[in-house]
Formats: structure tokens, C-alpha cells, sequence
């Protein structure tokens, strides 16, 4: 067969961004980016001006512009991918939230539309965000196939074990309520490069990988390459404290608070999402940094507290899933905490022999950021890496299997 | 003694005499910091305080212990707190990532099933102790040098592990969304303690025996929650010298132990497996 050349438009919408990589995919491992950019305070009414900014053959541009929702962005990178003449042969999107809908990236149909429209309110925030660029690319661009990914989908393999509430049934099955779990272009990403790293087959290899990130964070065990367990669940508010969210709570806590504090469902949603966290309990910042920085030069108890809150969550979570698989092979730090927060990674690890995690001190603190960084001490039994993450890259290399999957449909050999 | 446990009520119309009277109390709050309280008239308004706690349950204690000093007001009246054993509990175990305001108001981790904790605290003297108490309502507790310094009980004995009608860990936005949907929060409060865990599993009411008895999603999904509590309490100790198993009915929880400490074969850690006896111990604290 063939082997075509296909340009790859891949957006990934965050809650007030919206960042664009568009591919030149010679084959599903080998994707080089051509172009790529990134809108910043999208829908956001500060006192900074919101801004778009496009990187194209070593040169960047910046274009301040109102960009009050993700559809005006997703139009201004199209007209600039069309200014520049960069071919587009296919539009991968990020949804973060598939439900029982999706279990896998899905070229777009009129049928995927319609459960894509089912999955809307799943994700109240995010997948809005995601479908409006849809709509303009279709609009713009009617005759280039789009397909969607799912943050849900890694997390498909779960078992019933692993995913079902003990909640009484007529509830589990009228609301639809059972463990999802989320961050799984990511986790897909970084469990692949870990085993190319490692030169271990994936099927082989006993992972807990942790994706801490400066909004949501989460850790998920992984054997065989599928997904064991997860910490985050129906919503991406359970599991790790982060760094506005609660994570777990008692079950009971949230009604305790309606009945005695006389907050709403609604308030409390608030509360538990934009106000618990690092910030909520630094009173200071939601910012890791910001805190550590405080607890280092003032002594200031609350930081410490939010800190040693913070890393002992994830710590709990990694032990969870070292005994869950049996012990474990590698544990992997990604996104820009797991990634460039040494004092984390310190903090998670210490403690933790029992399970074979054992850093090395100095290659931890000064792991490079760009590339895996090895950072077990050379005699551990775990191997510990840091593995910058690619979601846009995931998205790419599903569009080109996507792709190839239906040419070979369409051609049978 | 007589034990009124508001889990279990028994009907004390039968019973004429009493020598000592006992009650257990499953949330202390703010107000209970020991474990075992010599009971008289004038302690009712702490008791009434703890009621929010737990209303349900510590409504049940609260009443079971005005009918009994009323009824036997000559004989001794204990009660016993499950969890003031955890009334040290240090911060970073007891805060939940919420403003902080909100733990300074006591929404915090009180822990509970302290009573078996503390016991197994002193049979077993060493520097880290994961204790695992297997029973129809199951916990775990790390104890360092005796001390509890985690828990997998929460503000209420609902957290943690899955019970015989308890949900355990679940997502928070859950509850909040079965209110949006329209039910209310009592019901949901309900429907969380008192409907689900291993009774919701079975479709019948059942405890950890039935669970372990057949095959299938219930003993699957408490196999899955237990190792990953087991799990958390070792790293929060950094590893533990001893893991003890207290049980309720050590011959029906046998396997459940052996298939636990199978499990954990990786780590490198002594057993401990115990048969607790609850009214046996309950005794040795007021002697």
C-alpha cells in the first residue's frame, strides 16, 4: 500500500483556551508538527486582553483580538492555516467526556454527531467548548473528515470492579452512575513512551501513572496497557486534591453542608470545584509554586499544610495502586507538575520502598523537562520516569489510524 | 453487660436486671475524646450535642441511654466512643481539601471504629502498624508508635471501605447530582448509608460472610477496594513492621486473610490475625 503524506488539524480546547497543532503524518508513529498555536483567555473578561498566537516555520506571530468563545478561535486559526497555505486533510478533536456513548475515537457522522449531542452535559464545561469548533470547521471546511477522542476512552477497559458504585441499583442505572475516569489521551500517551523507553513491551509492564496537572490531576494504574483503576470518577472532582478541587470527600459531607450550612447543590459544586484545593486551603494560591515558595520563606502553616495535604493524596494514591497490580514496574510523573515539580515528585516517592520506589535525589532535582527523565536510584526495583505528555500528538496519531482503518474499508486487500 | 448498639437495636423490654449497662456511640465529634465515658444524667447535653454527627445512629444511642438510666439508675452506664481514638489525628490526615475555614469548623475526618483500633493498638507494640479490621462495616487505620496517623473513615463511618449497607469512597459531584436531580437530601443521605454497599451489591441485605461466600461483582469490587486501602495506609507509614487482621468472625473471613496476605506477598511484612471480641474488650476498658 501506499504510503500517503496526511495533514492533521488536531484542536484541543481547555476551559479558557484553545490550543492547535496541525501534523504531517507519514505514518501512525511518525507525526511532525507544521504549524502550531494557541488562543489564551478565550471567553475570559479580565483586565488582560485576550490573544492568539500561531508558530509557522520557526516564526511566531502574535494577534491580540477579543476572542469571546472557542468558535471565534477555532475561525481565526483556520484563516490563518489558510493565509499560510497549509493544507488540511482531516480535523481531530479533544472531548473530554465520552460517557457510556464512546468508547473510542470516532470518525464524525451524522450518527457520531447525535451521540456526541448526548454526551453534552456530561461535561458541562468542556465539551460545549469542543463541539462549537466542530460546528465552525464544518462550516469552514465541509469536505475534510473531523473525528473526536475521549479523555473517557483509555479508561474503557475498566472492570465492573474497578468502575461500579456500591449504590443502590435503580440509582447506578437511572443516573447512569459508575467510575469513568479521565486524563486518557495522556495516560495513553505517556504508557506508550514509557514502554519505547524502557524497551518493555507494554502488555509486560505494571504502570501507575500519575498526571499532575496545573488544573485537574489524577493517577491511574495500568497493566498490560489497559486501565486497572483510576482516582478520578463520574466527574473529574474525585480522587487527588487539586489545585481548586477537593477530591474525595465523605459521601455524606456534601449533604452534611446543605442541611448545616444551608448551601445548594449548586453552591456546592462551586465551592468543591473553584474553591477547595491548594487554594482553598492556603487561603493564598492555587499555584504549587506559589505555596512552596511560601512555606519555604515565611514558614507559613497553611501552604505547608496545603503542600504536605497535597503530596500525601498522591502518595496514598500511588501505594492504592502499587498493591492493587501486585507491585508495580514503573511509576510515571507527566504534565506540568508531574513533569517540572521536583519537590512533588520528592514528596510522593519518600516513604515508598516498601513497593520498590526509591528516587535517585540528584537526578530528581534536575530532571530535564523536554524529554523521559529517569529518576529511580540505579539499584531500585521501580523505575521511575518523567514523561512530558503530547495529548495533540495522541489526537494526531488516532486521526491517521482512524483514517487507515477506513480506506482499508473501503479497499479491502 | 448489656450492649445497646445502634447498628444492631435490641428490644430491652425483655431484659429486667441489669449490673452494667453499655452503648456504644459510632461519632463522638467534638464532644467524646476518650473511649469509654462513665455515663450519668448530667453528661445528656454532650450527647445531645454529638447527635449532628451521625443523627441517625447517635439519635438511636442518645435515646437507648435516657431509657436506661431511667430504668436502671442504680447500675454503672457506659459509653463507648468509636471515635475518639482518633481525636489526635493529625492535620494532614484529618483536613479535606476544603477552604480551610471549614475544618477549623470541624468538617474534618473523625475516623471511627476506634474501638477495635486502639485494641489492636495494644496488642500489638510496633513502631508501624497497618490495622484491618474485616467485618460487615470494615476500616483501616496506620498507626505509628500506637498513634493513628491515617484513616479510611471519614466525617462520618459511611468513607472508606464499602459496608454492609454503607456506599464508601465515592465521587462527590454524585450526591450533589442526585440533588440537582430533584431527590432529597435526606433521601440521598439514605439511600448513601443505609441502601447500598454490599446490601445494594446483592439485591439483598447481606454482610461481608454473604459477599465472600459467592463469586462475583460484590467480592470482586471489595477485593478491589480493600487492597487499595491496605495499599494507601502502608505509604501513608512509608511501609509497616506488622499487618494485623482483627476480625468479627475470624472462620467465615479466613480466606478473605489468606487471600490478602497473598496479595501483599511483594511486600515484605509479618501477619498478624486476630479475632476480636468486641464485649471482651469493651470490658477490659472499664476495669
Amino acid at each position: 500500500m501506499a504510503r500517503r503524506v496526511l495533514n492533521i488539524l488536531v484542536f484541543n480546547c481547555g476551559s479558557s483556551s484553545l490550543n492547535y497543532k496541525l501534523f504531517t503524518a507519514s505514518g501512525p508513529e511518525s507525526l511532525t508538527v507544521t504549524v502550531y498555536g494557541k488562543a489564551h483567555r478565550v471567553g475570559v473578561h479580565g483586565t488582560e486582553p485576550a490573544f492568539i498566537e500561531h508558530h509557522y516555520h520557526g516564526a511566531a506571530q502574535k494577534q491580540v483580538v477579543p476572542l469571546p468563545d472557542h468558535r471565534t478561535a477555532a475561525a481565526l486559526v483556520l484563516r490563518y492555516l489558510q493565509d499560510v497555505a497549509a493544507p488540511v486533510d482531516a480535523i481531530g478533536h479533544r472531548f473530554v467526556h465520552g460517557g457510556p456513548h464512546f468508547q473510542r475515537s470516532a470518525l464524525l457522522t451524522p450518527e457520531t454527531l447525535t451521540r456526541l449531542e448526548a454526551c453534552l452535559p456530561l461535561a458541562p464545561i468542556h465539551n460545549p467548548n469542543s463541539m462549537s469548533v466542530i460546528h465552525e470547521c464544518r462550516a469552514a471546511l465541509p469536505a475534510v473528515p473531523e473525528y473526536v477522542t475521549f479523555d473517557t476512552a483509555f479508561h474503557a477497559p475498566l472492570r465492573p470492579a474497578a468502575y461500579t458504585y456500591p449504590l443502590p441499583a435503580v440509582l447506578r442505572e437511572r443516573y447512569g452512575l459508575r467510575k469513568y475516569g479521565f486524563h486518557g489521551l495522556s495516560y495513553q500517551f505517556v504508557t506508550r513512551e514509557a514502554a519505547r523507553f524502557l524497551g518493555v513491551p507494554l502488555a509486560d509492564l505494571r504502570l501507575v501513572a500519575c498526571h499532575l496537572g496545573t488544573g485537574g490531576s489524577s493517577v491511574a494504574a495500568v497493566a498490560g496497557g489497559c486501565s486497572v483503576d483510576t482516582t478520578m470518577g463520574y466527574s473529574p472532582l474525585a480522587g487527588l486534591m487539586m489545585s481548586t478541587r477537593t477530591g474525595d470527600l465523605d459521601p455524606l459531607l456534601p449533604l452534611y453542608l446543605m442541611r448545616e450550612r444551608g448551601l445548594t447543590p449548586a453552591q456546592l459544586e462551586q465551592l468543591f470545584n473553584k474553591q477547595s484545593g491548594l487554594l482553598g486551603i492556603s487561603g493564598l494560591s492555587s499555584d504549587l509554586r506559589d505555596l512552596l515558595r511560601r512555606r519555604d520563606e515565611t514558614g507559613d502553616e497553611r501552604a505547608a499544610l496545603a503542600i504536605a495535604l497535597y503530596i500525601q493524596r498522591l502518595k496514598q494514591a500511588i501505594g492504592a495502586y502499587a498493591v492493587l497490580l501486585g507491585g508495580l514496574d514503573a511509576l510515571l510523573f507527566t504534565d506540568d507538575i508531574g513533569v517540572q515539580n521536583w519537590q512533588v515528585r520528592a514528596g510522593a516517592c519518600d516513604g515508598l520502598a516498601w513497593c520498590g520506589v526509591v528516587l535517585d535525589e540528584a537526578a530528581n532535582r534536575t530532571a530535564p523537562t523536554d524529554r523521559i527523565a529517569v529518576l529511580n536510584a540505579s539499584t531500585a526495583p521501580v523505575r521511575i520516569l518523567s514523561v512530558p505528555t503530547d495529548e495533540e500528538r495522541v489526537i494526531g496519531m488516532e486521526g491517521v489510524a482512524l483514517l487507515a482503518a477506513q480506506e482499508n474499508q473501503h479497499d479491502p486487500l | 453487660m448489656i450492649l445497646f448498639d445502634p447498628y444492631t437495636p435490641t428490644d430491652w423490654d425483655l431484659l429486667d436486671t441489669a449490673d452494667t449497662v453499655g452503648y456504644i456511640l459510632p461519632h463522638g465529634g467534638t464532644e467524646f475524646h476518650v473511649a469509654a465515658t462513665r455515663l450519668t444524667p448530667a453528661e445528656l447535653p454532650r450527647l445531645e450535642r454529638c447527635v449532628r454527627f451521625l443523627p441517625a445512629l447517635n439519635g438511636r444511642t442518645l435515646a437507648a441511654v435516657q431509657a436506661g438510666l431511667a430504668r436502671w439508675p442504680e447500675c454503672p452506664h457506659w459509653l463507648f466512643c468509636e471515635t475518639a481514638f482518633f481525636a489526635d489525628l493529625p492535620p494532614v490526615a484529618a483536613a479535606y481539601a476544603l477552604p480551610y475555614d471549614y475544618f477549623t469548623a470541624g468538617y474534618r475526618r473523625y475516623g471511627g471504629d476506634g474501638l477495635c483500633h486502639s485494641w489492636v493498638a495494644q496488642q500489638v507494640r510496633a513502631p508501624r502498624v497497618v490495622s484491618i479490621h474485616l467485618g460487615d462495616r470494615s476500616s483501616v487505620a496506620a498507626l505509628q508508635a500506637g498513634h493513628p496517623v491515617a484513616t479510611s473513615l471519614g466525617f462520618t463511618p459511611v468513607a472508606g471501605l464499602p459496608s454492609a449497607t454503607g456506599c464508601g469512597d465515592l465521587d462527590p459531584a454524585i450526591p450533589l447530582l442526585l440533588c440537582e436531580a430533584g431527590l432529597e437530601p435526606a433521601a440521598v443521605e439514605r439511600a448513601l448509608a443505609e441502601e447500598s454497599g454490599f446490601t445494594a451489591l446483592l439485591g439483598r441485605p447481606a454482610g461481608l460472610a454473604d459477599v465472600l461466600r459467592e463469586p462475583g461483582l460484590a467480592r470482586d469490587l471489595w477485593r478491589h477496594a480493600l487492597l487499595k486501602a491496605v495499599g494507601a495506609a502502608l505509604a501513608t507509614l512509608g511501609g509497616a513492621d506488622v499487618l494485623v487482621c482483627a476480625c468479627d468472625d475470624l472462620p467465615a473471613l479466613r480466606d478473605c486473610v489468606t487471600d490478602l496476605q497473598q496479595s501483599l506477598a511483594f511486600v515484605n511484612v509479618a501477619w498478624q490475625v486476630l479475632a476480636y471480641d468486641r464485649r471482651a474488650v469493651l470490658q477490659e476498658f472499664i476495669c
